[in-house]
């Protein structure tokens, strides 16, 4: 178990009730220091999770602007690792929450601390991945970068470079043009 | 009603905001005054606005080019559609540039809504007017003068062995005059001066970027997070667009030639390669078959002038083209909808081949020559 | 709404947008009418989309029939839930666009094996409209193949095989095609051919990979269409009613249909309403309960009923599953198209006809790894990056064909959705002998794998799946030995119509829709009297089993 009284408070499993309620701008930025540690925690962005931000944003946007509202959820998450890094100081903290709450990612979830993991790192953590995560490998052992992947927009395939790690078919004539 | 009036904080800045000839706001831009953080932050803004415009205003005509080759899948054909997509994402960084430093892009020119026939917007080529002609040899020479570098390499014919001029733009009857290229007639400031001046300011100010309402994804690279990637994206824009010394893509370690080279081989109709340290135009380039359309009169065709088929295909093509001109400016705009107007406008480009494939193939009566789309914002 | 419309059209889906279409471009001012019993699911929601991504849900599944809904009887369960989508757009909501035209023996079944029916028409009488299916579908595809006779090429660049294919490609040129006992043996020997998969993608995809749910309308959805037919202002007597159950079709005499019923779903009021012609294109699960159950003077057991043969010759594709396992995955591939790239038609050939067709395909879902549940899970860099490059799963299906029977039947049973349809039962049953061939089939796949490498970890012939429904309403000669004649109108009817998979007489080893698309075309000239050459090569005597 980790945390205290905020992390571990019981609540309902449904999602937090936030109709008609807006994330302030503070909100906003402590949520992206979040998403910034999911990158930095799993080492699998290029220079910095800044070309990814827009698409994160943009799902932020997505999830409170229509229904049903994330911001309670999103507002919750920071209170939680609030305390989480008062309680073991910012590094420790994600680490903490990362990798050892405990929580049952299958399960309803009913402690704010759950909420906090399945709603929003949870989402969080799939977001980070199709927006450009998973290019993050491919290479380790020589092979070609990943570069495509459910949910990522590659781009149009009428392009001097494929979409896809590709089969070449022509091995002998390989400066072939994609169409 | 009073009309509100714009109060400008000093003389310099009221001026840079008037100028809408692109060689003197570099100009002004060097003559410094008091506020010299603020003044040149609001120069840099007027430049930077000056850029995305002359950037979107080549698309259109790019477009339409493309459109006209009968073999979408030719080498032509893929060639102009990938520099189409490299003009794409110069408007985006250049667009990222603006909303870094707390701008919102305005792609296109409000008082003459980008309508053709145009000169470049800035006055930046006084003599250069664009058509929309679809591929031609006018058309082609025009695209090189767009993108035309300070310095053109030397590239010799082959067969002949002689130094290949790239003559002079057409005249407004579409006829290329004899002779050699006179530089007088040609630009004031090229594009690739305009990308040097907005450089330099900022590397000058480093302004601390602000990263929020910018876009990566498929049109757009990466964000300016600061001024590096600026620098990064200005290189780039240049040697995409007009190249450098080292034309060909072997020693540029590009993928690819530059624009202007590009553009160069099609009218010329011969490759340029590389043999020893000298570069030859070698090997045929033929000009791929395309459909005829007549240049497109000023201010489009009317409704009453042209068949209800045809209307309904001009029409409709302009008012799609005014929506991708919408969610391209709601993009980046303050409180705009972000990257999901983005991906509307990426879906909403294919859409206007719909109505601009059909309308290319339909002649117009009592003439040789076809149809083509106005591109009009409504 | 009008008292009367020239066309009402039930259903809106891939047939019904086609012939309003086609119809409309003939004649602008043609008065439609389409009635579609579930609602309308905005597309391309940037809401749903990221709900898409982050939770795996999808806004129309909620159309489709629940488990509780349908049941099957036979040795086989044939699977209802969660295989039609219920909406403004139908199952083209939902599907992967795999457009494979049908092959010229698929039409002459019987003739070859004394199995199954033949189709009352050719391959080369749909020729020319599987060209305007492909062309309106937008189908990508090899224009260097020639699995089929074709008079013109795909409209649309193939999408490249990805790397992973590869390792299957390069096993398929070292294996010979086999024929297995109960195939006809041509005597020549050639190895396996690889193929592009044909897939309906406008050329705006942007290789997203949720195809399920489009972000930018990339895969074609007859919602589309359908949009741009009440948008379009030249069109002033085009309508769409969504939420409208239709429950009977009326008639004024036996062969005159007057008008159909329908339900408002959300007033509750029922509403009759008249056509000139009436098509059904609400697809092989409904109109063969709607036919049943629009009894009257002239048809004591249903339109189209009279011999009884309303619902039978029910089949759907099985899917083979064989999946197999390398030790390391040294590439880290993972998913990235959502479309199966690599196929071939090797084993769907005339000589493979009569033991069984088999159209088999490599599952894009395979290899994969599901990295960022790995980081749900709270697995370290270290730990995901064994997993990404350690054991790799691919996995080779195959569609099998069924053969249509008698004793095979789709039909209402008591109860009703939640859109007020009858609910389903199927009794579907394959023979002794049937299931011995599909098992054989199995090894087909398996000497695949192993070709590869690979160690068999599971090998099956899956319950088949109802998205492929046909025949429930098929196409022939005479009312004795069919309920649609070769324009696919209701027997013994002036001007009932049914569009869609019901009326197909086999169901191949592909996927059905191109084939529904082109007949769509088919009827549209045939509705409309514009056909420049009625293509019509001679059926001297049509054959299929009762």
């Amino acid at each position: 178990m980790i945390g205290g009284s905020v992390c571990n408070e019981q609540i309902s499993a449904s999602l937090i009730f936030a109709e008609g309620q807006k994330l302030t701008h503070e909100n906003k930025e402590a949520l992206w220091e979040i998403f910034e540690a999911i990158g930095e925690t799993w080492k699998n962005t290029v220079y910095s999770s800044n070309n990814q931000r827009s698409s994160w944003f943009e799902m932020l946007k997505a999830k409170t602007e229509n229904a049903p509202n994330y911001t309670g959820e999103y507002v919750n998450a920071i209170y939680v690792l609030n305390e989480l890094f008062t309680e073991y100081g910012k590094k420790e903290a994600f680490k903490k929450l990362f990798f050892e709450s405990d929580v049952d990612n299958s399960a309803p979830p009913t402690t704010r601390l759950a909420h906090c993991k399945v709603f929003v790192i949870n989402e969080f953590i799939r977001m980070q991945i199709t927006a450009g995560g998973f290019k993050s490998w491919g290479e380790a052992n020589g092979g070609e970068q990943a570069k495509n992947y459910h949910g990522f927009l590659a781009g149009t395939r009428y392009n001097r470079t494929p979409r896809v790690r590709a089969f070449d078919e022509d091995p002998v004539y390989s400066k072939k043009e994609n169409v | 009603m009073e009309i509100p009036t714009i109060n400008y904080k000093n003389k310099f800045q009221e001026q840079a905001s008037k100028i809408d000839n692109v060689q003197e706001l570099i100009a002004h831009s060097k003559t410094v005054e008091i506020n010299e953080y603020e003044d040149k932050m609001f120069v840099l803004k007027e430049l930077l606005n000056n850029a995305v415009i002359l950037e979107f205003a080549t698309i259109p005509i790019y477009l339409q080019a493309m459109w006209t080759i009968k073999d979408n899948k030719c080498e032509v054909a893929k060639s102009i559609r990938n520099i189409f997509q490299e003009e794409m994402l110069h408007m985006a960084m250049v667009c990222n540039m603006i909303a870094g430093i707390g701008g919102e892009p305005k792609i296109y020119n409000t008082k003459n809504r980008l309508s053709f026939p145009s000169g470049l917007p800035g006055g930046v080529h006084p003599k250069l007017f664009l058509y929309l002609e679809g591929l031609n040899d006018c058309s082609l020479r025009n695209f090189m003068e767009i993108e035309l570098p300070e310095e053109i390499a030397d590239i010799y014919d082959y067969d002949s062995g002689e130094l290949v001029d790239i003559g002079n733009i057409s005249d407004k009857n579409g006829v290329i005059p004899n002779g050699k290229y006179d530089k007088d007639h040609s630009h004031n400031a090229t594009i690739g001066e305009l990308y040097d001046r907005i450089n330099e300011l900022f590397q000058e100010l480093q302004p601390k970027m602000n990263v929020e309402r910018q876009l990566a994804g498929p049109l757009s690279w990466w964000v300016m997070a600061d001024s590096n990637s600026v620098s990064k994206a200005i290189d780039m824009i240049k040697e995409q667009g007009e190249g450098s010394e080292n034309v060909t893509p072997a020693s540029t370690g590009m993928d690819n030639l530059a624009h202007f080279y590009r553009f160069w081989e099609v009218f010329y109709q011969k490759k340029i390669v590389q043999e020893g340290d000298k570069y030859y135009f070698k090997g045929a380039n033929p000009r791929p078959e395309t459909y005829t359309i007549a240049r497109v009169p000023k201010g489009g065709y009317k409704e009453a002038d042209v068949s209800p088929e045809v209307w309904h295909l001009t029409n409709s093509f302009d008012e799609v083209y005014t929506e991708l001109v919408k969610f391209l400016e709601d993009a980046w705009a303050i409180d705009g909808r972000g990257q999901a107007a983005l991906v509307n406008a990426v879906e909403v480009m294919f859409k206007l081949e719909q109505y601009a494939l059909p309308l290319m193939k339909i002649p117009i009566p009592g003439k040789s020559e076809n149809y083509g789309p106005s591109f009009r914002i409504i | 709404m009008k008292k009367k419309y020239d066309y009402i059209i039930v259903g809106a889906g891939v047939a019904a947008a086609t012939v309003a279409r086609g119809l409309l471009l003939n004649k602008q001012d043609t008065s439609i009418l389409i009635l579609e019993a579930g609602p309308e699911i905005k597309a391309k929601d940037r809401r749903f989309w990221w709900d898409y991504i982050t939770r795996g849900e999808r806004p129309y599944t909620y159309t489709y029939d629940q488990k509780f809904e349908a049941d099957s009887t036979g040795n086989i369960e044939y699977q209802t839930d969660g295989v039609r989508v219920k909406a403004y757009g139908g199952s083209t909501m939902h599907w992967g666009a795999w457009s494979l035209r049908f092959k010229p023996e698929d039409f002459n079944l019987h003739t070859n094996t004394g199995l199954g029916a033949d189709w009352p028409l050719n391959y080369e009488d749909l020729e020319s409209y599987y060209n305007d299916a492909e062309s309106f579908l937008s189908v990508c595809g090899d224009e260097n193949e020639n699995w089929v006779p074709r008079s013109k090429p795909y409209p649309v660049p193939p999408f490249q095989w990805t790397a992973a294919d590869g390792e299957m490609i390069k096993a398929w040129e070292q294996l010979d095609v086999v024929y297995q006992e109960g195939d006809l043996n041509p005597g020549v020997k050639s190895k396996i051919k690889s193929g592009k998969m044909p897939i309906a993608r406008y050329r705006k995809c942007m290789t997203t990979g949720t195809c399920k749910y489009c972000p930018i309308g990339g895969r074609f959805n007859a919602q589309y269409v359908l949009d741009d037919l009440k948008n379009d202002l030249r069109f002033i007597n085009f309508e769409v009613r969504i939420n409208s159950p239709v429950h009977h079709v009326n008639v004024s005499s036996k062969s005159k249909i007057e008008s159909v019923t329908f339900t408002d779903n959300l007033t509750g009021k029922e509403h009759t309403v008249a056509g000139e012609t009436v098509i059904l294109a609400s697809g092989a699960y409904n109109v063969p309960k709607l036919l049943r159950a629009s009894k009257n003077e002239f048809w004591k057991d249903g339109i189209g009923n009279d011999y009884d043969l309303v619902g039978r010759f029910v089949v759907s594709h099985s899917l083979l599953n064989v999946v197999g396992k390398a030790k390391t995955n040294p590439n880290g591939w993972f998913q990235e198209y959502d479309f199966p790239t690599l196929m071939s038609h090797s084993y769907n050939t005339k000589e493979h006809q009569k033991k069984g067709k088999i159209f088999i395909f490599k599952n894009r879902a395979t290899p994969n790894t599901d990295i960022a549940q790995l980081m749900i899970d709270g697995k370290n860099r270290e730990e995901i990056d064994a997993i990404v490059y350690g054991e790799m799963e691919v996995n080779i299906q195959a569609f099998l064909e069924e053969k249509g029977k008698f004793s095979n039947r789709l039909e209402a049973r008591p109860g009703v959705d939640r859109f007020g349809l009858p609910q389903t039962t199927v009794h579907f049953s394959r023979t002794d002998e049937e299931m011995k061939n599909a098992n054989d089939r199995l090894q087909l796949l398996e000497e695949i794998l192993v070709k590869m490498g690979l160690e068999i970890t599971s090998s099956k012939v899956d319950k088949p799946g109802g998205h492929h429904t046909t025949g429930t309403a098929r196409m022939g000669t005479t009312p004795e030995n069919s309920v649609t004649d070769k324009f696919m109108r209701v027997h013994n009817t002036d001007n009932l119509y049914v569009c869609s998979n019901a009326a197909f007489p086999t169901g191949s080893a592909v996927n059905p829709t191109l084939t529904l698309t082109a007949l769509a075309f088919r009827l549209v000239e045939n509705l409309t009297n514009s056909a420049k050459t009625k293509k019509n090569s001679k059926k001297n005597e049509w054959k299929y089993q009762l």
